[in-house]
């Protein structure tokens, strides 16, 4: 039996005593390469040791997890790889930050489509296992069809490369897929191949505003059905903290030609509304990352696109904000407040219970501390299994993919053991 | 064999008319579109329902009977090809699109639905389905979930795996889940990320909701007539290069265009390099951005140039590269259509190096491509009559795979592996890699019932020795040190 007490002499040898260090009674140890990740994960596997991979910890809050003994840091496998930028490909290692890789792929013009929440802090590694995405979404899709490969590292320190380099791969199961918000509960990501795109170079924004999402309804349905170079399109809820705006906006990037006017399109769309086109800089007015408040409940929902307003509404009418892609992912908040007697995570369960009903699901992405203790006390983790598939196979198939890439718990163990499939 | 009871079984769930047990009709089933490959299956069972297939699938894992699943049988790679013993469980008779929801832009199908027939259920209202297999106006969606189908749009659009939101699939044990959901990002694990592209090898999908795409305003095809593959393989890279997007890139060489143009007449220029842009978009950005790829294709020394007058010039265009692979039957009486996937930027070279294989080899072998994503389709053309030729054919055309995953590429690019290319599997991946996608297998198919044999390579099929199978050290893959 090994004791915890002599654990760091044990990890020393695998990675360099200056890289292992004590926090709060947690090891965390940072390999430089995949196959220390691998030598680690051995050595836990075997002992019976808890792991929690990390990266720039920015997002450790999503997926109720349990206590680990060993926090296995990635930040030190930081480097760009590989650029082929002719081939419209890059290959990371998993801890560099997502900044950091745009900046790189930026010298040749080029971007990873996507626009994951604290991009400066955020790891590849960790955007991937918690399947971020942002407005981006909208015109180049999510992770899942950008991920061209992963080397990964199984619980048991089996090192596999799985999918390819190379934009058109079909050749076996595409693993990564099952890696992308799996929350670090099936292998360790250390390196991804990503698909690329050219930087936009004709971006033009707008921001479109009224007192309820509802208003704006008909303007966001009518440029889902046009024919405009639409990139972004997101709805910001209740953005009172805006000191312009007390009410709704709807914020539109286009990327299209100057020449092809597509601005007096739009102007003209909203015109019929009964709406005024507002222009915007190249920024994102206020973004997601200004929900996710220390004194509030911060969630991810999901619907299908036709109850984006409603549900917008809904959330400005419990005291909440939120920013909604038209395509249907909210993230919104309830500021930790007794409102009119009714607590905050009553109104988060009802939220729930509504969007399944409306054929979506309901994440808590983060719970303040004075509410931490009720919100464990729930029966069933409501962003977990419960919310998942119309039959119980769905998870009893999901149990069983853990139990054949993690037999014994090692990675990332949930927090509530009939909680055992992860959110995303 | 199969029992006489489970026959009365499967009988008892399909009906006399969805059981074929004559074995002139077993013929049909006895291969796909890779006709090297045959095996007769013991029945096949033409369920109408998903309660038929669940029930079917009881029967075969209690007593242990491999199903192979099959829509049009038009894959390319082996992937419907009977299992010895197995039976097939076919889809002509569940081709209903069950849901048509044009606010969300989603409808829903069953596995038999006919791939252009969902872009027919929606062309009216303004929409499209985007994969577009070459064998689009036969094949089924349920195939196409299978082998993540492809097609020349896939360049802009994506491929079948990226238009899929949600599947009602049958587990092998007969047990019905859903995967994925109707809104974005389903709770948990990306089941139907994985399950998309098995070969059918973890279930079968009865129902699909996919993605239904808003058709451009405006389309504008290209083609351009260059004295050399290099030069027209040196314009894509160009037309990349400037940040330019079209929604595909095709090339093809002169004995493609001969075939093509003696089987649909598309009135191609005749040249040694013949490459197809289509761009799309908003009308102003389609003149745009046709104007700069014309240009390109000038700067590259294009002999001719010219733009599709019309609707109906384009949809001819589009036939005659689509009808290539049938059309190579107007070359030679048998022939290989093989799917490897290279970087871009390697096109010329690989492309010299396919040429001189097949010179050495005493065969021909024409190019027609997907050039923007590098996945080439070389046609082997062989004779069957030939004594040894047609081993020689398969051999030429698993070489021409080695070489796609030498330059950093892949086997498939959108056919799948299939009986054929399951030997080649351990030539791009380690036995590690191998391991860990049998552990998806394992979670899926416990029994090892649902299409055996295809996809991995077995020791039966492929020998216990590998050939020259070997998987660089990663440190040697990075360019820091060298095998000598």
């Amino acid at each position: 039996m090994l004791l915890l007490t002599n654990l760091a002499e044990h990890l020393a040898p695998l990675v360099g005593a200056e890289f292992v260090a004590e926090r709060n009674g947690v090891f965390v140890v940072s390999p430089k390469d995949t196959q220390e990740v691998a030598a680690v994960m051995g050595f836990a596997d075997q002992h019976g040791l808890k792991v929690r991979p990390t990266g720039g910890r920015t997002k450790l809050s999503w997926g109720s997890l349990a206590e680990v003994q060993i926090e296995l840091s990635l930040l030190r496998l930081n480097q760009v790889v590989d650029h082929p930028w002719q081939d419209l490909t890059c290959t990371v290692q998993a801890g560099c930050t997502w900044e950091t890789l745009q900046q790189t792929l930026a010298r040749h013009g080029q971007f990873v489509a996507l626009d994951p929440l604290w991009p400066s802090t955020a790891t590849v590694g960790g955007v991937c296992a918690t399947n971020d995405s942002g407005a981006l979404r909208h015109r180049y899709g999510s992770l899942r069809d950008m991920v061209l490969g992963m080397t990964i590292v199984l619980a048991d320190g089996t090192i596999a490369r799985t999918g390819g380099r190379v934009v058109k791969n079909v050749a076996g199961y595409d693993v990564p897929k099952l890696m992308v918000g799996s929350l670090g509960t099936l292998a360790i990501i250390t390196e991804v191949t990503f698909r690329l795109y050219a930087l936009p170079r004709h971006q033009q924004d707008f921001l479109v505003t009224a007192e309820s999402s509802e208003k704006l309804s008909p303007l966001m349905r009518a440029i889902r059905e046009s024919h405009l170079a639409t990139q972004a399109l997101q709805l910001h809820g209740n953005v009172s903290f805006l000191e312009t705006v007390n009410g709704s906006a709807l914020y539109i990037e286009l990327n299209a030609h100057p020449e092809a006017l597509q601005n007096e399109m739009l102007d003209q769309m909203c015109l019929r509304e009964g709406l005024t086109l507002g222009f915007l800089g190249s920024a994102i007015p206020f973004n997601r990352e200004a929900l996710f408040r220390p004194d509030a409940v911060v969630i991810r929902g999901t619907m299908l696109p036709q109850y984006v307003a409603a549900f917008a509404d809904y959330v400005q009418r419990e005291g909440g904000a939120s920013v909604i892609q038209s395509f249907g992912v909210m993230y919104a908040n309830f500021p930790y407040q007794e409102r009119n007697g009714v607590p905050v995570l009553r109104v988060v369960k009802d939220l729930w219970i509504d969007l399944q009903a409306a054929g979506g699901s309901l994440t808590v992405l983060h719970v303040p501390d004075a509410l931490a203790a009720e919100y464990a006390a729930w029966p069933a983790r409501m962003d977990t299994s419960s919310s998942t598939p119309k039959t119980g196979e769905a998870v009893l198939l999901a149990n069983a993919i853990k139990q054949q890439f993690d037999p014994n718990q090692t990675l990332n163990p949930l927090a509530n053991e009939s909680a055992a499939q992860p959110v995303r | 064999m199969l029992s006489a009871e489970l026959l009365s079984a499967f009988l008892e769930i399909v009906g006399p008319r969805g059981l074929i047990t004559a074995q002139n009709q077993l013929q049909t089933y006895e291969c796909d579109g890779l006709t090297a490959f045959r095996e007769a299956p013991s029945a096949v069972l033409l369920p109408e329902t998903t309660g038929q297939v669940q029930a079917i699938l009881r029967l075969c894992t209690r007593h242990k009977v491999p199903f192979v699943a099959r829509g049009a049988g038009t894959g390319l790679s082996g992937g419907a090809l009977p299992t010895q013993g197995s039976i097939v469980i076919g889809f002509s008779r569940m081709t209903k699109i069950l849901n048509v929801d044009l606010v969300n832009h989603q409808i829903t199908v069953q596995p038999g639905v006919i791939n252009a027939n969902v872009t027919v259920a929606v062309a009216g209202a303004g929409f499209f389905y985007a994969p577009d297999p070459s064998s689009q106006t036969v094949c089924t969606i349920g195939g196409n979930v299978a082998e993540n189908a492809g097609g020349a749009h896939c360049l802009k659009y994506g491929f079948t795996v990226t238009h899929v939101l949600e599947a009602t699939v049958v587990l092998p044990s007969g047990e019905l889940v859903t995967l994925g959901s109707k809104s974005p990002d389903a709770p948990g694990y990306d089941l139907l990320g994985v399950f998309i592209g098995s070969e059918g090898t973890l279930g079968i999908a009865t129902e699909m909701t996919l993605r239904i795409v808003r058709k451009p305003e405006a389309i504008q095809v290209l083609l351009a007539a260059f004295p050399s593959i290099s030069a027209a393989a040196q314009t894509v890279s160009d037309i990349i290069a400037a940040g330019l997007l079209p929604s595909a890139m095709e090339i093809m060489d002169r004995l493609a265009i001969v075939a093509a143009e003696a089987a649909v007449h598309p009135q191609y220029p005749m040249c040694d390099g013949l490459l197809i842009v289509e761009v799309d978009g908003p009308l102003a950005e389609v003149k745009l951005q046709a104007e700069q790829v014309l240009e390109l294709c000038r700067k590259n020394g294009a002999i001719e140039t010219r733009h599709a007058i019309d609707e109906g010039d384009r949809l001819l265009i589009w036939k005659g590269r689509k009808a290539a692979f049938a059309a190579a039957g107007r070359l030679s009486p048998n022939y290989i259509v093989q799917d490897g996937v290279i970087p871009r930027t390697t096109l010329p070279v690989v492309l010299e190096k396919i040429a001189a294989m097949a010179n050495a080899e005493g065969l021909r072998v024409t190019n027609v491509f997907h050039a923007g994503d590098g996945n080439l389709h070389p046609i082997v053309l062989y004779r069957r009559d030939n004594p040894g030729e047609e081993e020689r054919a398969i051999d030429l055309s698993m070489r021409i795979l080695d070489l796609c995953v030498e330059t950093g590429g892949s086997i498939t690019g959108e056919h799948g592996v299939g009986r054929e290319k399951q030997c080649s599997m351990s030539y791009m991946y380690a036995p590690a890699d191998l391991a860990t996608m049998q552990r998806v297998r394992r979670a899926f198919d416990p029994d090892n019932i649902a299409n055996p044999e295809k996809l991995f390579p077995t020791p039966r099929l492929c020998g216990e020795q590998k050939r020259g199978h070997y998987v660089p050290h990663p440190v040697e893959a990075s360019g820091i040190a060298e095998v000598f």
